[in-house]
């Protein structure tokens, strides 16, 4: 045996003394291994639709940022072109100034929209965790109840 | 004779990648033979803007003796352009992770990885030359028909970080941090590198064993539902601090390599497994899970264990190197020796040779 083999096999040998005398609880690596996948499993399901509305936030940043209050030249009418310009230009400063406080309003609105979306995430991932915890409490009261029925029975058997 | 062109084509180009690095160490290698360029699908970064060049600018078809293509995953669109080449083809096998690892958390990703053992088995036919980097590559690649596939890790240095001087400041942050040392994983964060083990298996040592050791993660995330858990993770384990450090330079990687205690790999799928062997460079004792190609990556460098370790074997593991000095000493003697050896084999003659001989 290489003293790879050797060792490998002295460290099993500890990890199965440690179980026999509880420092590593019966199934704790399965514990584990379940635990780790929840914690994919929720982060899969909030993420799907949490990203969903960030992909809409981000749409919405990149209208805002495109927001320039200019009066657009074109026009289907003959000449019409030169008469839009001529507008666009005698009102261009009053409708860029509204456009400006438009797109502040939309930003300020996205910043509060974000920290919406991370709170509820973390929301999210301590409901899940607390129903773990619930669901872990009630199959250790389970148990314990298992426990005292098989103590009552040998009771009984002793005093019969 | 005119010279042959024989170019390589990789998906991306990025600094501190592996492929590339191994694709850069070649070309200088057939360049002696051959004009040689390496062209990707992306390019990462500017200086790797001056030495690949887009996969858009490939020569025609009549231009080009010999096409090596780097397999590691596929993409739609490197897949199309080898699809329309008529040169005769090079394959160099670097793995495929298998794709259930991805299928739930990202089904794109699961997809193109599902192409890239595809696309092997798809191009077999038109390759002239199969290279694998390592031993369990070739057996891969045998099994899916190929023959007479050269192994050899061409390009690979594992003491490229030897010459790399310490961050002073870093250090100083890692020694407030860390008074009693920390363990340190190296690696992309991805789910089939089980991360969450290494957690786990640190969680266990500190709390069986009494102890404050931390954990460095050094390596970029590339899968943010994974991270995220890995993140809800960190916070239901109060035994460990926890340093994720994302991707880093090379400085910065060699020093926190060379001050933690060990360097820790829970990983379930390697094709090759470079860290391990910058750490033995290093003077790091290595404990690693012994899955595919680790072993034979490894040697007798490494405290291997068993493939279906779990974190309890590896926190005793851990205890046994951070505990025993002795076996500490041997483990980092016999890192050292393996590394050596892995150089002195280092030879990429062969796969060279062989290439310009398909080329011809």
């Amino acid at each position: 045996m290489s003293e790879q083999n050797a060792i490998v096999d002295e460290l099993q040998k500890r990890v199965a003394a440690a179980r026999q005398a509880g420092r590593y609880p019966v199934g704790l690596e399965q514990q584990l291994e379940a635990d780790f996948k929840a914690i994919m499993d929720v982060v899969h399901r909030s993420g799907d639709q949490l990203e969903a509305v960030r992909g809409e936030l981000h749409e919405l940043r990149v209208k805002a940022d495109n927001l320039n209050g200019l009066v657009s030249p074109r026009s289907r009418i003959p000449g019409g072109s030169i008469y839009h310009r001529i507008v666009g230009r005698l009102v261009g400063h009053h409708t860029r100034g509204v456009a400006h406080q438009a797109q502040d309003t939309i930003r300020a609105s996205i910043k509060v929209s974000e920290s919406l979306l991370e709170l509820l995430e973390a929301q999210q991932i301590d409901d899940r965790r607390l129903l773990r915890e619930l669901n872990h409490a009630i199959k250790d009261r389970l148990v314990m109840v298992d426990v005292l029925a098989e103590a009552i029975l040998e009771l009984e058997r002793k005093t019969k | 004779m005119s010279r042959p062109a024989i170019h390589q084509v990789i998906i991306g180009a990025s600094e501190g990648d592996a492929i590339t690095q191994m694709a850069l160490a070649l070309r200088d290698e057939l360049a002696k033979f051959a004009d040689s360029e390496i062209y990707a699908n992306w390019i990462h970064s500017d200086y790797l803007r001056t030495r690949v060049k887009p996969l858009k600018d490939l020569p025609p078809s009549e231009e080009v003796s010999l096409l090596v293509y780097h397999a590691s995953i596929g993409r739609e669109e490197v897949h199309a352009v080898l699809a329309e080449r008529t040169e005769s083809l090079g394959i160099i096998y670097h793995n495929v992770t298998p794709a259930h690892y991805y299928e739930h958390e990202n089904p794109q990703f699961a997809a193109d990885l599902q192409l890239g053992r595809r696309e092997v088995t798809l191009l077999r036919e038109r390759v002239r030359i199969a290279v694998a980097d390592s031993k369990y590559n070739a057996r891969e690649l045998e099994s899916i028909g190929y023959s007479d596939v050269v192994v050899s890790p061409a390009g690979l240095r594992p003491s490229r970080l030897s010459s790399q001087p310490y961050n002073s400041k870093l250090v100083q942050g890692l020694e407030e941090q860390y008074p009693e040392g920390y363990v340190v994983v190296v690696g992309q964060v991805l789910p089939h590198k089980r991360v969450e083990q290494a957690i786990e298996a640190l969680h266990l040592y500190n709390s069986t064993f009494h102890r404050k050791v931390g954990l460095v993660i050094c390596g970029a995330a590339r899968q943010i539902g994974y991270w995220r858990a890995l993140g809800v993770q960190m916070r239901t384990s109060p035994f460990v601090g926890i340093r994720a450090t994302g991707p880093v330079d090379d400085r910065d990687l060699a020093t926190y390599m060379r001050c933690s205690r060990l360097l820790l790999g829970m990983s379930d799928h390697e094709g090759l497994c470079i860290p391990p062997l910058e750490a033995m460079s290093l003077g790091v004792p290595v404990v690693i899970k012994g899955a595919c190609a680790v072993p034979d990556t490894v040697g007798e460098g490494a405290l291997v264990l068993p493939s279906t370790a779990g974190p309890e074997l590896a926190s005793e593991a851990i205890n046994l190197v951070l505990s025993d000095d002795d076996f500490r000493g041997r483990l980092i003697q016999r890192g050292y020796e393996h590394v050596s050896q892995v150089m002195a084999n280092q030879d990429m003659g062969e796969a060279v040779r062989r290439l310009v001989e398909a080329a011809q």
